[in-house]
């Protein structure tokens, strides 16, 4: 690339096609260039350059194919009523087997719970409060555990 | 409400046109792409330089509207907010085929090209034709070697006519980097015409 005089550097001159130095240095060059072949050659030849890609992409004549594009559209629209229907039934959406056989799961666990000798969850039992203290200050309990028979003191300030 | 040709350049302002899209009004879909369609198949080329590419790029762009268009809060005007959706679609869609290596394959004189040098010939010199023609297909074979992130600011401003702010606000890097970006380009365009001559 031939390069501009020792005035200006090649960024400026960049700069300058933009219309993006500042304005003082813009006018200044602008007259430069009146009395400087070098740079004013740089500057049509970047001029040039942007022009010919703009016209060659121009000329190109890229038109969307309509039907294509219906088609995208419409299986867009499909996706996403298919989506918002999925949202709707929320938790039944997908493999409703599998979240039947949950619900049923979770059913039969529920009913040994409350139905049976309490011992799915809790095998100790509910403990017993053995003693208990409440003064002005502080609140003390002594529970102890059904089978195991463990001691638990429990304080509180009040 | 009138429902208006598909097809119909439709006198109808953005504001009116944006909440259309946001009732999922078909029709003012086919308006948006009749409307925007050659400026962002335009810039989706600059970047990709494959007709195809740019095609299903910005189908996609379009589909991407319509998907995304609730999100849109208008504190930008539609087609920077659509140029700005291109531009990542075309990124994107680089990154996904940047395997397939084609450019080293593709004829360098396309039908395009040959068709516009037949309508042509009759109307101009036949040398000076040629010799433009050929400046043009070494532009653009020196475009292709230019790395896709300098190629974007130099579309932006070539095709859009962005100030330096405008394409750093596009691309969210800094003025200081259009600037060294756009000397780049053209640097490096020069020499490889130089050295094609």
């Amino acid at each position: 690339m031939k390069k501009p005089c020792n005035k200006y550097t090649s960024e400026d001159i960049s700069r300058f096609v933009d219309n993006e130095l500042p304005r003082d240095r813009y006018h200044t060059l602008k007259q430069h260039l009146h009395h400087c072949p070098d740079c004013s050659l740089l500057i049509e030849q970047y001029k040039s350059i942007s022009a010919v890609f703009n016209d060659h992409a121009d000329q190109q004549g890229l038109k969307i194919d309509a039907a294509k594009l219906k088609q995208k559209f419409n299986t867009a629209i499909q996706n996403s009523k298919k989506k918002s229907l999925e949202n709707v039934f929320g938790f039944f959406g997908r493999n409703i087997y599998l979240k039947l056989a949950s619900i049923t799961a979770i059913l039969m666990i529920s009913l040994f719970m409350f139905q049976g000798d309490g011992d799915l969850f809790d095998p100790a039992g509910p403990s017993a409060i053995v003693k208990s203290v409440d003064t002005d200050f502080a609140s003390v309990m002594i529970i102890e555990t059904q089978k195991e028979k463990h001691t638990i003191i429990w304080f509180s300030e009040t | 409400m009138n429902k208006p040709e598909a097809n119909a350049d439709i006198d109808i302002d953005e504001q009116d046109l944006v909440e259309r899209l946001k009732k999922g009004q078909q029709w003012a879909f086919n308006v948006l792409v009749n409307r925007y369609q050659g400026r962002l198949l335009k810039i989706a080329y600059g970047i990709t330089l494959d007709h195809e590419d740019s095609l299903e790029v910005v189908q996609d762009v379009f589909i991407s509207v319509f998907k995304n268009i609730q999100t849109f809060r208008q504190d930008a005007s539609l087609a920077t907010w659509l140029r700005k959706i291109t531009i990542n679609q075309c990124l994107n869609w680089k990154r996904r085929w940047k395997r397939r290596f084609k450019w080293s394959h593709e004829s360098i004189e396309s039908e395009n090209d040959k068709t516009l040098f037949e309508e042509n010939k009759k109307k101009n010199d036949p040398e000076t034709l040629y010799k433009g023609k050929q400046f043009e297909k070494n532009i653009m074979q020196a475009i292709k070697t230019l790395p896709e992130k300098i190629r974007v600011v130099f579309v932006l401003n070539a095709f859009e006519g962005l100030s330096y702010e405008e394409i750093s606000k596009t691309l969210n890097i800094k003025k200081g980097t259009v600037s060294s970006r756009l000397h780049f380009a053209r640097k490096n365009l020069i020499n490889s015409l130089e050295l094609n001559d």
